[in-house]
């Protein structure tokens, strides 16, 4: 890494934003609360870059990214329950995102955990134990958890995972 | 049969490409220096004699700074909260009022909650209703104490003499946080809702703390150290069960102790006592609560601030490397100074102490 932290931590932000903001829409359902979760997340990572650069930042944001979207998955849960996502059929977006509102869906229909889990496992390609560091849960939890949130998704999709494909 | 991965990418795709970046580091900046120069105001706040979990004013984004990812012009109004605090105090004021008589036997010990044959559960509560002579509380299960499996749902009974005038909306705002401990371990996660005759604990969080309709926590006795929360209760909780599991001793946690002695400073600002004293704050921030510490701090004249966000958040920040141990490499170099005033920071952790040896700011982010 160079010597300027501010143009350090731009290169690694710009770097994983698209990723980071990919992963906060499968965990919040739509795209402006993840931005809002990923921008947070990359503004705690830079009020601590000078510790996180040389350690694990992207661990980090993910974790915070995580807490925020179950701490908006609860607000929102008590003050609006809502039977849509706010910007499923928004004007204007793109055939492609309308065409993924199955899968967010499925995924909403998931306990936060679950649904962390699953992307954390099967979209961010963690580990089991760099998932349960991420969650602060044991691996058995990890593995669990994964269990049932695949169990209930296949009651809706036909899907596989990478290892059950070989 | 299609590949997983490609499914979730399909529920990401066509999203907006946006610049998430732009604003962020210079957002940063000033937050840093925002909160130099709110400290004086947080330390007034304490000094005021009030138990303060400081809401920083520069710690949120700074709209003008932070560019916005994306204009959709329009303006979304803020449903009104909902006071679930006010609402959970109205409903264990109920319970009490009914003439409940109260036949529940404290527990001794942190270590006894999570050592005898007990279950604990941590959730938000998704529902209460009256039913004959109990109310049951339906809880979404986020935490198991042990980490076993259990049911997502569980329902709670909580026995109660004569029903009460309580509302069904009275009911309806009750909510946040619960935290229950069961007589008996939930073993067959597929018993969904499983339903349970009653609760050896059952606690909400209310206004200033945190309630139970039977019992005050602040009756439990010397060994449970004072707690603001559930999710306080649950993290010093599995605190002490992941001690317990190490084989290590669990110790009575004793955050009220006062601090003999103030850390004398030198020329920098810092000693090799106050170094320590600096360490010993941080470790015991690994297992103690906000509230103990801050009383603890007080009881020695010293004024703290905490952090904005839950206690959960500031002590479980990724940290792999215990990094928040080490604070003593940084603290040897202030990285400002006012009179009067000696500021320290590293790894989120800031720390400001006064000429005379008073520690006026003790804050992670």
């Amino acid at each position: 890494m160079g010597e300027d932290p501010e143009r350090e931590f731009e290169a690694w932000a710009r770097s994983r934003q698209r990723g980071f903001l990919r992963s906060a829409i499968l965990l919040t359902g739509e795209q402006t609360s993840a931005e809002d979760l990923v921008q947070d997340a990359l503004l705690k990572v830079a009020d601590r870059w000078s510790r996180l650069r040389h350690e694990a930042p992207d661990a980090y944001a993910r974790r915070v990214i995580y807490n925020g979207a179950v701490s908006r998955w609860r607000r929102r849960r008590r003050e609006t329950p809502t039977a849509e996502l706010p910007d499923a059929g928004a004007p204007g977006r793109s055939e492609a995102w309308l065409a993924g509102a199955d899968v967010r869906a499925a995924l909403q229909g998931l306990t936060p955990r679950q649904r962390a889990v699953l992307v954390l496992r099967y979209y961010d390609d963690l580990s089991e134990q760099q998932i349960a560091d991420t969650l602060g849960v044991s691996t058995g939890t990890v593995k669990s958890q994964a269990h049932v949130a695949l169990r209930r998704l296949r009651e809706e999709f036909d899907v596989m995972t990478a290892e059950e494909a070989r | 049969m299609s590949d997983l991965r490609e499914f979730l990418d399909r529920g990401a795709d066509g999203a907006t490409e946006v610049d998430l970046v732009e604003g962020v580091w210079r957002t940063s900046r000033r937050r840093r220096r925002n909160r130099r120069l709110g400290a004086g105001s947080a330390v007034a706040a304490v000094a005021a004699g009030a138990v303060v979990v400081s809401q920083w004013g520069g710690a949120g984004p700074s709209p003008e700074d932070l560019a916005p990812a994306v204009d959709t012009g329009v303006v979304t109004s803020e449903p009104a909260p909902v006071d679930t605090l006010a609402a959970n105090q109205r409903f264990l004021d109920g319970i009490r009022a009914s003439g409940v008589q109260f036949d529940y036997e404290l527990m001794e010990s942190p270590g006894y909650a999570v050592g005898g044959g007990l279950q604990i559960l941590v959730g938000e509560v998704e529902g209460v209703r009256a039913n004959g002579h109990h109310f049951v509380v339906t809880v979404e299960v986020e935490q198991s104490i042990p980490d076993v499996q259990v049911a997502e749902h569980v329902d709670a009974f909580l026995e109660v003499e004569t029903l009460h005038d309580l509302t069904q909306a009275d009911l309806d705002a009750v909510g946040g946080q619960v935290l229950l401990v069961l007589p008996d371990q939930p073993r067959n996660v597929h018993l969904t809702p499983k339903v349970f005759p009653a609760v050896d604990g059952f606690w909400l969080d209310v206004p200033d703390g945190i309630g139970n309709p039977y019992v005050d926590y602040s009756e439990m006795g010397s060994d449970w150290p004072p707690v603001d929360s559930v999710a306080e209760l649950s993290g010093m909780l599995s605190e002490t069960h992941s001690l317990a599991q190490a084989g290590e001793q669990v110790q009575p946690i004793e955050c009220s102790a006062s601090w003999q002695n103030p850390p004398p400073l030198n020329s920098i600002g810092l000693t090799p006592a106050a170094l320590d004293t600096a360490n010993e704050l941080v470790r015991l921030a690994a297992y103690c609560d906000e509230a103990g510490l801050i009383a603890r701090a007080l009881a020695d004249g010293t004024e703290v601030a905490v952090g904005e966000g839950e206690v959960a958040e500031q002590l479980a920040i990724p940290d792999p490397n215990r990094a928040y141990v080490r604070l003593e490499g940084t603290l040897a170099v202030p990285v400002d100074s006012e009179p009067g005033l000696h500021a320290f920071e590293l790894e989120g952790w800031r720390v400001v102490i006064a000429s005379d040896g008073r520690w006026v700011e003790f804050t992670r982010e």
